[in-house]
């Protein structure tokens, strides 16, 4: 069982958008995201559609990394926090 | 009296598709028939005085056919009337049958209708005055339902001989055919409404209540398009070994995706290719040009 691969996904943040506000997404429109006030700067890597663990994330020599703040069986099924978006077109 | 629901569950026979046909939407079809469904009842509530109780005008059908299929009349009791529709390039005609027109004006003088050999006897001044004012009336009354429908009203009217000589509309334009009938003296008297193909078009451009009402389907569409959902910004994956994954430990560091082969996922489903950068503030995500996505 142990050899099992399991594919993870790096999530950095979730929003809730309008179906129609989806749809209309096209090549060169750009989302700004920040995170709900109090909300840390973390990443959820998941599994299955559940989160297996929570890192904190920072930029190191221009690489992303993410440190590992929790994981294991009491964080699964754990939600994201929502994030806000504003939409905005890119002008250059 | 047909609702909404049985002429919506009424089936169309599916015919192949012939180039240069008009298209039209089940929905625009579905308004256009009761358009005219409530043209052919307001036609009999106005004849109701002078007409036997079981004649009553009655909508046949819609169906699109070039003009030159459009078999004419050539009966010397013929009515047809030419008119366009006010503000729009629509043309169209109304042809009655020498039959139907004969029993109309047989009805309207109160005389006994038409014998089978005086059938085919042309109409005497008088009773082509009555036709006229017959053709007329229906005219207007087909004017206040479009208006009504949001088509608009009726204009330029114009009596017309020889349809095929109207140079109304060219032999292979295709035309919306509007069929309606009476029952009487033991046969079917008809009438044909013919408009220029566009008039189905023009009915989606004003979006009259009728089509409105009728659908349903665009409400759903609407409250479907206010639904939430929630993305997520997915900046990699990897494939780990479940071994792997049991030894991850608080403080165990994880060099992420450079967010350059990015996407938007909804419940697990790709639904754009993003480019993202992180800053201390917060993450800005471009959409890119898709690629197929898996």
């Amino acid at each position: 069982m142990t050899h099992t691969v399991i594919q993870v996904d790096a999530v950095l943040c979730r929003v809730r958008m309008q179906a129609d506000a989806v749809a209309a997404l096209s090549p060169s429109d750009r989302l700004d995201i920040e995170p709900e006030a109090g909300s840390q700067f973390v990443i959820s890597l998941m599994a299955e559609g559940k989160t297996i663990a929570v890192a904190s994330v920072e930029v190191i020599d221009g690489r992303l990394v993410a440190t590992i703040i929790n994981n294991g069986p009491g964080l699964a099924g754990r939600r994201i926090d929502q994030w806000k978006y504003t939409k905005a077109k890119t002008t250059a | 009296m047909n609702t909404t629901a049985t002429i919506a569950n009424q089936k169309t026979p599916i015919r192949k598709y012939q180039l240069g046909q008009p298209i039209i939407r089940r929905e625009q079809r579905i308004a256009f028939e009761r358009i005219h469904r409530a043209v052919a009842q307001t036609w009999s509530d106005s004849m109701a005085e002078y007409l036997p109780s079981d004649a009553a005008l009655e909508f046949e059908g819609l169906d699109f056919d070039a003009f030159s299929s459009v078999s004419i009349d050539e009966s010397l009791c013929a009515k047809i009337a030419l008119f366009s529709i006010a503000s729009t390039p629509i043309g169209g005609f109304l042809m009655m049958t020498g039959a139907l027109a004969k029993f109309l004006v047989s009805n309207r003088l109160g005389l006994k209708s038409a014998t089978d050999d005086k059938a085919n006897e042309p109409f005497t001044r008088i009773e082509t005055a009555i036709a006229r004012e017959t053709t007329r009336a229906m005219l207007t009354r087909l004017s206040d339902v479009y208006a009504t429908a949001g088509l608009g009203r009726i204009g330029n009217i114009r009596e017309c001989d020889d349809l095929a000589d109207s140079f109304l509309f060219a032999p292979d334009e295709y035309l919306a055919l509007l069929k309606f009938r009476m029952r009487a003296l033991g046969e079917e008297l008809r009438l044909l409404i013919g408009l220029g193909a566009n008039a189905a078009a023009a009915m989606s451009e004003r979006h009259p209540a009728t089509i409105a009402k009728s659908n349903s389907r665009n409400a759903i569409v609407d409250v479907v398009r206010q639904l939430p959902i929630e993305v997520d910004v997915v900046l990699g994956s990897w494939n780990v070994p479940l071994s792997e994954l049991l030894q991850l430990r608080t403080g165990d560091k994880i060099v992420l995706p450079d967010g350059e082969d990015a996407w938007l996922a909804a419940r697990g489903v790709r639904i754009r290719r993003i480019g993202v950068e992180v800053s201390a503030t917060g993450t800005s995500v471009e959409i890119r040009r898709s690629t197929r996505m898996r």
